[in-house]
């Protein structure tokens, strides 16, 4: 017989593993998250009651179905009575019958699952609470841990699922799979409350340390099992791939006093070779199934893709990458883009072709306060030999970041540029 | 955390197997992995081939020592392997509660080991 405690700790892991299966069939049959929640709570409650006792059961997970199921089964027959009574209403609500109850018994989970993924990510929610209800109802997350890894108050998030789901209530939010002229519009919502988790651990916009990677891995997870519910979809398949290589990186992006180290000067040494190969396994999956067409995430995923095929950071395909970032810029403009594009090009075909890139984007407004502007073209210019107006601009992009690390290493930039003229005088 | 779930069994056991028998371990094996994958957990794994072809180095007296499989005298085998990643050491331990491996009697077993990260 086990501990008390044991029991819960199993219970804990048993329950990171069930319950989104078990709330996923569970919302089938009773058309209400919350209620859905609650019956799987129940179950749990009564399995932890039996398994204290007996042992934890060779299939716990057909166990809890089981258990489940029959509190599901007497939900509604409960609800049917109610009904009942008000009869002459002659409503037939959403309950469905005992026959098709038994039929839908029959069903895929994998449809269960996929229901409650657009669900919990439905574009009527704001994205963090498509975010906190995500990770509860399919990372198997409790409140806790989601407003630990949030860094917010646990009330916080709780209120905020609580909304969540009063919400998909108001508003009527159906239980079915989306409309297949409905798909991609629904399916971007999914990926976007995926990455959105993945970058929340990857550029931690919140404490101290700069990653939190039990994020990434929460986000990868649900990119994973996305992937399997979907695995005909190219850009389910470029979001896996683009966070498996980014994650891959992780124990490279930080140097040994907590310092950011920037991809082209990481010891590929330590890039993650697990989750490089899945990467790469994930984008030639996503290219094959995108044909000629692929979308942002996928195009995003071929450019780190060419950064994590090569063994050493001169190996990089600069031409192909600002090819890549030409294709992005075209199906998602932005002044970003443009800029990383301006920084491929550069490497590919010399400051110049990067310059005329790059100063364009002085007139956009949506560049004025953004630092890795002046820095880029700082780098074109005294690659031009035009250190004066390099020293200026690196001095600019040093005046504009908020990162302690970011400012000193362009001081020393300045600094460096500053010396390179003293050293050869303009004629 | 990064896991390893190591298949161990002893050799003769896997051999006594009917095929029927093999049949359905490798049904078994199928429907594990597929639960793996769907939970998004698996980031890895193989079967591995018997230890006909297999080899076991080392070295004494500065001289190296190869022992060809199969090996006779040892008691168990490792036949294959997965590499998950989970949230915690008990969601580990009961994914590899569901390894065939740990449900078939005491000819076989499943092993789990946390993956050490190495701050290099």
């Amino acid at each position: 017989m086990m501990s008390a405690a044991d029991t819960r700790r199993v219970a804990a892991a048993i329950w990171r593993i069930e319950s989104p299966k078990l709330i996923a069939m569970l919302v089938r049959l009773v058309r209400s998250v919350d209620l859905a929640e609650e019956l799987a709570q129940e179950a749990f409650v009564e399995a932890l009651a039996g398994w204290s006792a007996s042992g934890v059961p060779a299939n716990p997970g057909a166990w809890l179905m089981t258990a489940a199921r029959r509190s599901a089964l007497d939900a509604l027959r409960h609800t049917r009575r109610v009904e009942r009574k008000h009869e002459q209403v002659g409503r037939e609500l959403a309950a469905p019958s005992a026959a098709s109850f038994e039929e839908s018994l029959d069903d895929v989970v994998g449809d269960d699952l996929l229901r409650l993924v657009f669900v919990a990510c439905h574009p009527v929610l704001s994205p963090d609470a498509r975010v906190a209800l995500t990770l509860r109802l399919l990372g198997g997350l409790t409140t806790e841990e989601i407003a630990s890894a949030f860094l917010v108050a646990e009330p916080t998030i709780a209120q905020r699922i609580t909304r969540a789901k009063r919400t998909l209530t108001e508003k009527g939010v159906g239980f079915e799979l989306p409309r297949p002229e409905d798909l991609t519009a629904r399916l971007d919502s999914v990926l976007e409350v995926i990455y959105l988790i993945f970058n929340e651990g990857y550029l931690a916009t919140a404490g101290d340390a700069w990653m939190r990677p039990a994020l990434c891995e929460d986000a990868l997870r649900l990119g994973r099992v996305l992937a399997e519910l979907l695995p005909e979809q190219a850009e389910v398949q470029g979001l896996l791939a683009l966070m498996q290589i980014q994650a891959s990186r992780v124990r490279a992006r930080t140097g040994p006093s907590g310092e950011a180290v920037l991809l082209l000067d990481q010891d590929r040494g330590r890039w993650d070779a697990l989750l490089v190969r899945g990467g790469l396994e994930a984008l030639a999956r996503g290219e094959a199934l995108a044909r000629q067409r692929p979308g942002a995430y996928l195009l995003q995923a071929a450019i780190a893709g060419c950064h994590a095929r090569a063994v050493q950071a001169q190996d990089t395909d600069w031409p192909r990458i600002a090819a890549l970032y030409e294709l992005l810029a075209r199906l998602a403009p932005s002044p970003i883009v443009e800029l990383n594009r301006a920084v491929a090009v550069g490497k590919a075909f010399g400051p110049a072709a990067a310059l005329a890139i790059v100063d364009p984007l002085l007139a956009d407004p949506a560049m004025a306060d953004y630092a890795f502007l002046p820095s880029v073209r700082a780098d074109c210019l005294a690659q031009l030999g035009r250190l004066e107006e390099a020293q200026a601009e690196v001095e600019r992009a040093a005046a504009l970041t908020k990162n302690a690390q970011e400012r000193s290493l362009l001081v020393a930039r300045a600094a460096a540029y500053a010396r390179a003229q003293t050293a050869t005088p303009e004629p | 955390m990064r896991y390893l779930i190591l298949v161990g069994h002893d050799e003769k056991g896997g051999k006594t197997l009917s095929e029927e028998q093999h049949r359905a371990l490798f049904t078994a094996y199928q429907k594990y992995e597929a639960d793996l994958r769907q939970a998004g957990v698996l980031l890895g794994g193989d079967p591995l081939q018997p230890t006909e072809r297999a080899s076991r180095i080392s070295s004494e007296g500065g001289k190296r020592k190869v022992l060809d499989g199969p090996f006779t005298e040892s008691k168990e085998i490792i036949g294959g392997y997965f590499v998950i990643e989970v949230k915690s050491y008990q969601e580990a331990q009961e994914w590899a509660s569901r390894c065939p491996a740990a449900q078939l009697g005491a000819w076989c077993y499943a092993e789990v080991r946390e993956v050490q990260e190495l701050q290099r």
